[in-house]
């Protein structure tokens, strides 16, 4: 697989205004204005091959959105190197551009107070596209997205799903080779989520596009990708498969029991692990990854039980843990339940 | 060549849109007309009563005004305001994706802007020649030269409104200075009164800085008040102006690229 995303010790450092709420602080600082410097990326280094999907996890102003930037030549790095395609994105050279395409939810990038096919009209002259090129893929565009009852509606009168659609099928007209989206599907019910999901799919076998996708939905990372960077505080913290992300940053595993005929005593199971829930005809043990074998074991000698399983926490827990954490060089450990 | 499509489809998208919102066309065709009338009335008033102001009887007020909504129209620009709110509310972020510079857009969409208000231009034109008779005073060569002037004008005022708006990459409030700007293309452009009705610093502030060459010149062309060695030097000025405000904004454009934060976008 050839590599399309080379990025080395990347990093951008904002300098941003400060001062206290109120009047008095707002002429003050007409005055003596307080900057502080943010490393809002700080030294990321990743690669990515063509054909790839990726997703690109962190939490709010985590550097998700500002590295999508740099790599797609929006913002210029404060240091580090990137290179895409084999182009240096923040010389936004015209053959740079016309192979890569950022999306950004909510973004718009259509005209709105004509049909969405205008625009895509626009598109076709800007990136020069041959006219039976440009209808091809417009066709497979309208075909996958189902745009064909919204291609005539004013882009200001399409619902929000329907306007997402419409920018990731202006966003793909020229056939990028390299897809960053940034929350393609914020705000979407999930039908539309799904259907934009299927899609990028569809979209990455048949061009063999490299995509890195940012996401708050883990619905759209677990349907998408095997591969996951974590960002935190501007730092990568994890790159690597989406399952080894859960034992790396989780130590625990999910028991679901299920009782036979007779109830289960839940302060009688409270010894084998952490009760995380009990709900009618099942509760829930939380133990550590190591233990959970033997204490499952356990559980089928001990109780009446017609039904065990053990379950990977999930992955929302995970992203929630590592959200959590102050930084990268803080990072508490998982608290640890011993099996008895 | 390959940007003539781009334009031609931009044109037609701009054109599309300004004609979704009637409303709005005629607000803003009335600030196309009403401003000039009350140059108009005010100015044929005050000549009235003296018989002339400054060399310009009532008739030639009417032609200058009258010349001046025309070149006004057609010189009609991309706003310094809309620049810094591009920059300010991260809205350059999906032009600047494209593999072509976003000034083309804006150029594209300005045309549009006067070809869609053209026709009501030309009525207002009919009916205020009708209530404010002119009287012109053409050379032979006075309206092929002033059309050359008026071709050189736009892109000068287009230029200078993009050039003056990407001190927003830097500033990101910039507001403040375009009222400036604005204040001083009323007085320097020949929009309150002919250049030549101004004391001498203004005429020569006016003729230093870009205002003369983008409006007033090619009103001064058409009312025949230059010499044909005037003409020919102001002519040589507006390519000058021009020239300097293009090598202007592609030396500035990669640093104001360099500056952008795409703020919330």
């Amino acid at each position: 697989m050839a590599t399309v995303i080379r990025v080395r010790d990347l990093a951008r450092t904002y300098q941003v205004t400060e001062r206290e709420a109120g009047l008095a602080a707002a002429l003050r600082s007409l005055v003596r204005r307080r900057t502080r410097q943010v490393k809002a990326v700080d030294r990321v280094s990743f690669e990515i091959d063509a054909g790839e999907i990726v997703g690109f996890l962190g939490a709010n102003g985590a550097g998700k959105t500002t590295s999508l930037k740099m790599l797609s030549g929006l913002l210029y790095p404060t240091a580090g190197e990137a290179s895409v395609l084999g182009f240096t994105p923040s010389n936004r050279e015209a053959a740079f551009l016309s192979q890569i395409t950022l999306v950004m939810g909510q973004r718009n990038q259509l005209v709105w107070d004509v049909p969405a096919v205008d625009s895509f009209e626009l598109s076709r002259a800007v990136y020069r596209l041959p006219r039976d090129e440009y209808r091809q893929t417009l066709d497979e565009l309208i075909d996958l997205l189902d745009l064909q009852p919204v291609l005539g509606v004013p882009v200001r009168n399409l619902s929000l799903g329907e306007r997402m659609k419409c920018e990731i099928a202006g966003a793909l007209l020229h056939r990028p080779k390299v897809l960053f989206l940034d929350e393609p599907t914020i705000g979407l019910d999930v039908t539309a989520q799904r259907r934009i999901r299927a899609f990028l799919k569809e979209y990455n076998t048949r061009h063999n596009a490299a995509i890195l996708l940012t996401s708050h939905y883990m619905a759209d990372v677990e349907a998408l990708c095997k591969r996951v960077i974590v960002i935190h505080h501007g730092h990568l913290i994890y790159d690597g498969d989406l399952t080894h992300l859960r034992q790396q940053f989780t130590t625990y595993k999910t028991i679901v029991v299920k009782p036979g005929d007779a109830p289960l005593d839940p302060a009688l199971l409270a010894a084998y692990g952490e009760i995380i829930c009990e709900e009618v005809g099942q509760i829930q043990l939380r133990v550590h990854r190591l233990d959970a074998a033997r204490t499952t074991a356990r559980l089928l000698a001990d109780f009446p039980i017609t039904d065990v399983s053990i379950v990977e926490p999930p992955i929302e827990e995970v992203i929630e843990r590592v959200f959590a954490m102050p930084d990268r060089e803080n990072v508490e450990p998982e608290p640890v339940y011993e099996a008895v | 060549m390959h940007l003539l499509p781009v334009y031609r489809i931009r044109l037609n998208l701009a054109v599309a849109t300004l004609v979704q919102y009637r409303a709005a066309l005629i607000i803003w065709i009335q600030g196309l007309v009403v401003e000039p009338i009350i140059y108009m009335a005010v100015w044929t008033q005050v000549a009235g009563d003296s018989g002339s102001v400054g060399g310009y009887a009532a008739s030639d007020f009417a032609a200058y005004y009258l010349v001046w909504m025309v070149v006004r129209h057609f010189t009609v620009a991309t706003n310094p305001n809309t620049i810094e709110r591009r920059v300010r509310r991260g809205e350059f972020s999906p032009m600047l994706l494209l593999p072509v510079h976003p000034i083309h857009m804006d150029i594209a969409d300005s045309i549009a802007y006067k070809i869609v208000a053209l026709p009501a231009l030309l009525v207002a034109l009919v009916v205020l020649a009708l209530v404010f008779p002119p009287e012109f005073a053409l050379q032979s060569w006075s309206i092929p030269v002033f059309l050359l002037s008026l071709s050189l004008a736009f892109p000068i005022r287009f230029l200078f409104g993009w050039v003056l708006g990407l001190i927003a990459f830097w500033t990101t409030w910039a507001r403040s200075f375009y009222g400036v700007f604005v204040v001083a293309e009323v007085f320097l452009t020949g929009r309150l009164a002919p250049l030549s009705l101004l004391p001498g610093w203004g005429l020569a502030l006016a003729s230093i800085l870009p205002f003369r060459w983008m409006m007033s010149f090619p009103v001064e062309v058409l009312l025949g008040k230059l010499s044909l060695e005037q003409v020919v030097l102001g002519l040589g000025v507006q390519v000058i102006v021009l020239a300097v405000l293009l090598t202007l904004l592609l030396a500035i454009w990669p640093a104001a690229v360099e500056r952008y934060t795409a703020a919330g976008a």
